[in-house]
């Protein structure tokens, strides 16, 4: 793997984490509630 | 390998999905946190289409031909502007972007209006991720623009975008036409929330009001440059031909227009819940299915139609999102009772009410044309097609009955006006229309039409200048600082009049450019001189042109005026052949001034003609008062940005 692959699997990786978090950080702020 | 634009997209896929069952299950259940978390969802679908957009506007510029689209839509060639316009040359852009625009409205509006309404709210995130569901799954699974070539056998050149789409107009035309067209997305999914919830006071409309009127303007600005391109660069002399495609869009323009104003009577009177909410239904609908006409080559022919699998998945979406808002009407029905019934005839609310039917009678009727070559290719097997006469015919009585309205409805007072006011207001603008049509009709009886708008836009100009003349009166202030007033205080009347202005100006050089236009066929060899109006051609040189990607003929025209010696202008028309394309262009060259257009395509060389002295064919048109069809489409979206414009009145 190059190492613009390699960004871009980084990248994509980063983007589902931050959408996972997007989508659950509601939960957790009503769970500390 | 992982590849960015496409992981984005799926991504963005299977977030619509998890908004709609979350978004549904938070509202049906009162849940808080699964409505919050739908609603970040629409966020996140909408940055990540988004940035899919941009990874193929990067590989455009980077001439990536990894991917087919890339390789199918540009060349080593192109500039930077024509690889940009590019993304949306063909059919897998142009639908990634209508799924970005439409998701970036669904995303603006639902940020802008967080603190309105609690009760509706939980219904709009799962509304939204209805219609980025899909055109998401249009884009990722069946026009996906990130399909990839094989790699051994990528190509080092592609193949390069269609000429006729590398004109600066392409740049701007189809994203505006689609920031219109998506935009409509916004009154449909709230108008469908309000619904569900129950919460049918006036508020989704109050909310819906800026978006709308942003989607129409960008509507009015994307089909008016549809038909500046089409003009300048087709070569028939003409902006508008009734063609599918330019139907398409004006389908949703003339029932968007309806929209804009019926709001207005529920807002002062309570009056057409229902005729609104079908409204911002048909108008989303309409402008889906024109992108489905447009995309699927259904109106070129039924066959396609079996042939691509975009097409019935259109018709299957526009179908159950019909179904669904009539149901959920019907069912809501008693909350959906009018509070008011229409007193008189004389009265606003009456009057919007006509310009309503006189704009979707106008929509039929083209949707009956548009539709005709496949029925009747369906029913005969026959295609019989439906041309301009046919919408002339039927369209330009409803038009002129439009005009008269806008001449009425700002005028006439709600619930009901009385004889004395009717007679005060409309009796000199119409005996001054009336003397300017009989006038018209004296000078050219075959023609009723031409003389009977003109009348109409007089009828119009008058009402918007007695309009200002009242306002300019009511405020004490003279001349122009009562504009000025009026600016400040009434904005939103004085924007809606410039709008009026802007259509009557439009009107009558719509008018005068089609019923006037003069047009001949000019064979002109050198040292002769040919006449069309009031000028006069003559051919004073022949040029032969080799340009990098095209070669070609370039005419140098010397324009007098009839009779006289004086030139008034050269005009350079041209013929080109673009090799690697196949194709052949016409670039026209025109001398506009306010009176006319003087309209030159370049047909072809003259066969008869000889090498010492050359002749050539061109396609001559004088269009009168063509360009105050511009001006006043300026004056129309100007009126526009100023009803848009941050205000503090309300």
């Amino acid at each position: 793997m190059n190492t613009s692959e390699l960004v871009t699997v980084a990248l994509s990786f980063a983007i589902a984490l931050f959408a996972a978090w997007g989508i659950l950080i509601p939960f957790w702020e009503e769970s500390k509630n | 390998m992982v590849d960015l634009g496409h992981f984005a997209l799926v991504l963005a896929w299977g977030l619509s999905v998890y908004g709609i069952l979350a978004g549904f299950y938070g509202a049906l259940k009162n849940h808080r946190a699964f409505q919050r978390s739908a609603e970040n969802s629409v966020f996140l679908s909408a940055g990540l289409i988004l940035l899919s957009l941009v990874v193929l506007g990067v590989s455009f510029l980077r001439h990536d031909y990894r991917y087919a689209y890339v390789w199918q839509n540009s060349n080593n060639d192109m500039d930077g502007i024509y690889l940009i316009s590019a993304i949306w040359g063909g059919m897998d852009g142009s639908m990634l972007l209508w799924a970005t625009l439409l998701s970036l409205y669904s995303a603006s509006a639902l940020y802008r209006t967080r603190a309105a309404s609690q009760k509706m709210r939980p219904y709009l995130a799962p509304m939204f991720q209805i219609s980025i569901f899909f055109f998401s799954s249009v884009v990722t699974w069946l026009t996906n623009p990130f399909r990839l070539v094989p790699a051994a056998a990528v190509p080092l050149d592609g193949n390069g975008l269609n000429p006729l789409l590398q004109n600066p107009s392409m740049l701007i035309h189809p994203p505006s036409l689609y920031m219109g067209l998506t935009g409509f997305v916004v009154p449909f999914s709230f108008g469908l929330a309000a619904l569900m919830s129950g919460e049918l006071s006036n508020l989704w409309i109050q909310l819906v009001r800026r978006s709308t009127l942003v989607a129409w303007g960008f509507l009015t600005l994307g089909i008016i440059l549809g038909g500046n391109w089409a003009y300048i660069e087709l070569g028939w002399g003409g902006f508008w031909a009734w063609d599918p495609v330019e139907n398409a869009s004006f389908m949703p323009w003339l029932v968007g227009t309806a929209f804009i104003h019926s709001v207005m009577v529920q807002e002062t009177r309570g009056m057409l819940k229902v005729w609104n909410l079908s409204l911002s239904t048909l108008a989303y609908l309409l402008a889906v299915f024109g992108t489905f006409l447009t995309r699927s080559g259904v109106v070129q022919s039924v066959h396609a139609f079996a042939e691509t699998d975009v097409g019935w998945v259109f018709l299957v979406y526009i179908a159950v999102l019909g179904l669904l808002s009539m149901a959920l009407i019907v069912s809501r029905r008693k909350l959906l009772a009018p509070e008011n019934q229409i007193v008189s005839f004389f009265s606003r609310e009456a009057a919007f009410l006509f310009n309503n039917l006189a704009l979707l009678a106008i929509c039929f009727a083209t949707f009956w044309g548009v539709m005709f070559p496949v029925l009747s290719e369906a029913v005969t097997g026959k295609k019989e097609v439906v041309g301009p006469p046919f919408f002339n015919l039927v369209n330009v009585p409803f038009f002129c009955a439009l005009l008269f309205l806008m001449g009425v409805g700002p005028l006439i007072a709600w619930k009901k006006t009385s004889r004395d006011a009717l007679k005060r207001m409309f009796l000199r603008p119409l005996l001054s229309s009336s003397v300017v049509t009989l006038g018209f009709l004296l000078f050219d009886h075959s023609r009723p039409w031409p003389a009977v708008t003109f009348g109409l836009v007089l009828f119009v100009i008058n009402t918007v200048f007695s309009e200002w003349r009242r306002a300019a009166k009511a405020a004490e202030t003279p001349g122009v600082s009562a504009i000025k007033t009026l600016v400040t205080t009434k904005r939103r009347k004085f924007a809606g009049m410039l709008v009026h202005l802007g259509i009557g100006v439009m009107a009558i050089a719509i008018t005068a450019s089609s019923a006037y236009k003069l047009e001949r066929d000019m064979t002109l060899k050198t040292g002769e001189k040919s006449a069309i109006g009031h000028y006069e051609l003559a051919l004073a040189a022949l040029e032969q042109i080799n340009e990098r990607n095209y070669q070609g003929y370039r005419a140098d025209i010397l324009v007098y005026e009839k009779g006289t010696d004086q030139v008034l202008t050269h005009l350079y028309p041209e013929k080109r052949w673009y090799p690697k394309n196949q194709e052949s262009t016409s670039e026209v060259d025109m001398r506009m001034t306010p009176r006319d257009d003087l309209y030159l395509a370049f047909a072809g060389l003259d066969e008869n003609s000889s090498e010492a002295a050359p002749g050539v064919v061109l396609k001559v048109f004088v269009n009168p008062l063509q360009v105050w069809l511009w001006v006043g489409a300026l004056i129309v979206l100007s009126g526009t940005i100023l009803i848009l414009l941050p205000t503090k009145e309300r």
